[in-house]
């Protein structure tokens, strides 16, 4: 299990974080919602170990993040940065291949985990492409591959979590699903799965747990059905919407008002 | 499995070994170009020996005393310098380029090589003979404490928010240049006239004067640069991600980086210490080399490595033979052409590096 406590992460007198907990399981789809600034990327740098919070601990196991050998946590978590560039031309396999560094495994071993992971992601077309020709939404693929093949279940003992920051923001939607298809599939599989997402239907329809931010603190937390709910939509975004049923049944819908939002300057003062 | 996979995992396989088996041919191409520059190197010069003789003085078997003498006791320490040089400021090119995921990094642009200039010349003015056989180790220490200081300042000055940005980098370069400029300047202006020769030599770049007492200190640095940074192929190869991605896999980024810093600036320190400013082989070499066998560091080093070397004789052989029977200072002819190479790079990539 990968725990955040109490995590309050601060730079300068500005709280990114207070107070926060979250909890990721083993088998668990956990989506972060929240307005922009809210400290969703602050909260998945903490569980990634990128962050050292000023107060709280971030634990995998029980095993505090700071005390783990960087290579052992680096085979248990996987992270999908918002925007990777680069800037010096690298193959997409290549890169893919990075992901296995921290195994130290054999060249067949890396090759078969390289080509899954690929295909997984639906980017094994860009063999022997240079990652730069690639446009936005397909380097995102090349670079989720990579995160798939750090984490690849291939000796079956621990689980392993994956940490996804707005995986979705530069796919098509057809790759979109796609994605958190892969995601599911990887939490049904008995992995840790946590996604920031914008996209509250997308998060609804695939989240075991929602957590939501606001301001560097937890404004609600629970299955989509619980967190979703209009007042707190209200509140958190500013937005007036309706929640309602899906077509399908799985989890609430939410159709904000097409106009008369709150002006943005509202946002934040809470009733 | 499903056979998708398998189809993946068969195309994938193919594109690994052509690439590896172009890879091997482009390092043993330029293992040939070096073996044959030093050849070269060995046979060219106001006495010329041809190809068989050096290579028979180099197994001792010669038939000619003079030959070998002047093969073996004259050029070889400078074809050696010369090799070393250039795999050196190659590889301490390639580093930098990875840790600053920038193709325009190089210890000459970014002021590397003039902050060991002006260690070294602190060294000559102010110590002078006075320090005697310390000398020899003392230059290329001052020199290295020079390029320390620069390389931390540039690498401190050019990040900011985690990312390093070309314009920062390079104007960051330009203010270190200009204020070891300043100091070699004011080093220029109280030297003697013996000094004066020194500094000329150091800031024009030049194999003619290598010194045998520093020839040893400053070899042996140089090749343990050149053998130790391949050993953080992996890790550059992480940096090209960015920095928090490679700490994401599982490296401790901030003592990689310390350690790649202080090799550049132990290789870059050494280099000048023997030869004075050799610009642009940092920038060229690696830029070549990485049009050949990518952007895998694995690769990318001793490929650099060696084209580094083979370049660098090669361009000593066109010094020593383009204005008979004097010789041009090596510095100014790979600036010479390094200059034109540079504009072509930004030519080339003026979209990306619009700043």
């Amino acid at each position: 299990m990968l725990e955040a406590r109490n995590v309050t992460v601060a730079v300068g007198r500005q709280r990114l974080l207070d107070r926060v907990s979250v909890t990721l399981a083993p088998g668990e789809l956990v989506v972060v919602l929240g307005p922009n600034g809210a400290g969703k990327s602050t909260l998945l740098g903490c569980l990634a170990g990128a962050r050292t919070p000023i107060a709280g601990r971030v634990t995998l196991d029980g095993r505090p993040l700071a005390r783990l050998e960087p290579r052992e946590l680096a085979r248990r978590r996987a992270v999908l940065a918002q925007n990777t560039v680069v800037t010096l031309p690298v193959h997409a396999e290549e890169v893919v291949a990075l992901g296995r560094v921290p195994h130290a495994d054999a060249a067949t071993a890396t090759r078969r985990v390289v080509a899954a992971a690929l295909d997984t992601a639906d980017a094994s077309a860009f063999i022997a492409r240079s990652v730069a020709t690639l446009s936005g939404g397909e380097q995102q693929r090349v670079h989720l591959a990579r995160a798939l093949a750090q984490i690849w279940p291939d000796d079956g003992t621990a689980a392993r979590y994956l940490l996804l920051d707005e995986p979705t923001a530069s796919l098509d939607l057809a790759h979109q699903a796609q994605v958190m298809a892969t995601a599911r599939a990887l939490a049904d599989a008995g992995h840790g799965v946590l996604a920031i997402l914008h996209d509250l239907n997308l998060a609804a329809a695939v989240a075991d747990r929602l957590v939501l931010l606001d301001g560097g603190r937890l404004a609600a937390a629970g299955p989509p059905a619980a967190v979703l709910v209009e007042d707190t939509i209200a509140r958190v975004f500013g937005l007036a919407a309706d929640v309602v049923a899906r077509p399908d049944g799985r989890g609430p819908l939410v159709v904000p008002h097409a106009l008369g939002p709150r002006p943005l300057s509202e946002r934040g003062s809470r009733p | 499995m499903s056979t998708a996979v398998v189809a993946s995992e068969l195309r994938l396989a193919d594109a690994l070994a052509r690439r590896r088996r172009r890879r091997l041919a482009v390092l043993a191409g330029f293992g040939l170009a070096l073996a044959a520059a030093v050849v070269a190197g060995l046979g060219a010069g106001a006495l010329a020996v041809p190809p068989g003789e050096v290579v028979r003085a180099l197994a001792g078997t010669a038939a000619e005393p003079v030959a070998s003498a002047v093969v073996l006791d004259i050029r070889l320490p400078r074809v050696l310098t010369g090799a070393l040089v250039g795999a050196a400021l190659a590889v301490a090119g390639a580093a930098m380029q990875g840790l600053f995921r920038n193709p325009l990094a190089d210890p000459g642009l970014v002021g590397v090589s003039s902050g060991a200039a002006l260690g070294a010349v602190v060294v000559i003015v102010a110590a002078g003979e006075a320090i005697g056989p310390a000398r020899a180790w003392a230059l290329p220490l001052a020199a290295f404490a020079g390029a320390l200081l620069a390389t931390w300042v540039v690498s401190r000055l050019a990040r900011f928010d985690g990312r390093t940005t070309t314009a920062l980098l390079l104007l960051a370069g330009i203010a270190i240049n200009a204020i070891a400029g300043a100091g070699l300047g004011l080093a220029a202006f109280v030297s003697t006239d013996e000094q004066l020769r020194d500094l000329t030599f150091w800031t024009l770049g030049s194999l003619a004067g290598v010194d045998p007492r520093a020839f040893w200190p400053a070899a042996l640095l140089m090749a343990a640069v050149v053998l130790a940074l391949p050993l953080l192929a992996r890790l550059l190869d992480a940096c090209v991600l960015g920095e928090r991605e490679a700490g994401h896999l599982g490296f401790d980024v901030e003592r990689a980086k310390l350690a790649i810093v202080v090799l550049v600036a132990l290789g870059t320190g050494a280099a000048v210490a023997v030869a004075g400013i050799i610009g642009f082989v940092g920038l060229v070499v690696p830029h070549l080399a990485r049009l050949c066998v990518g952007t895998d560091h694995r690769w990318l080093m001793p490929a650099s490595a060696l084209l580094g070397a083979a370049l660098l004789l090669t361009a000593d052989i066109g010094a020593r033979l383009v204005v008979l029977p004097a010789e041009l200072p090596i510095g100014i002819l790979t600036s010479a052409l390094g200059g034109p190479f540079f504009l072509a790079l930004l030519l080339a990539n003026r979209r990306r590096f619009s700043l």
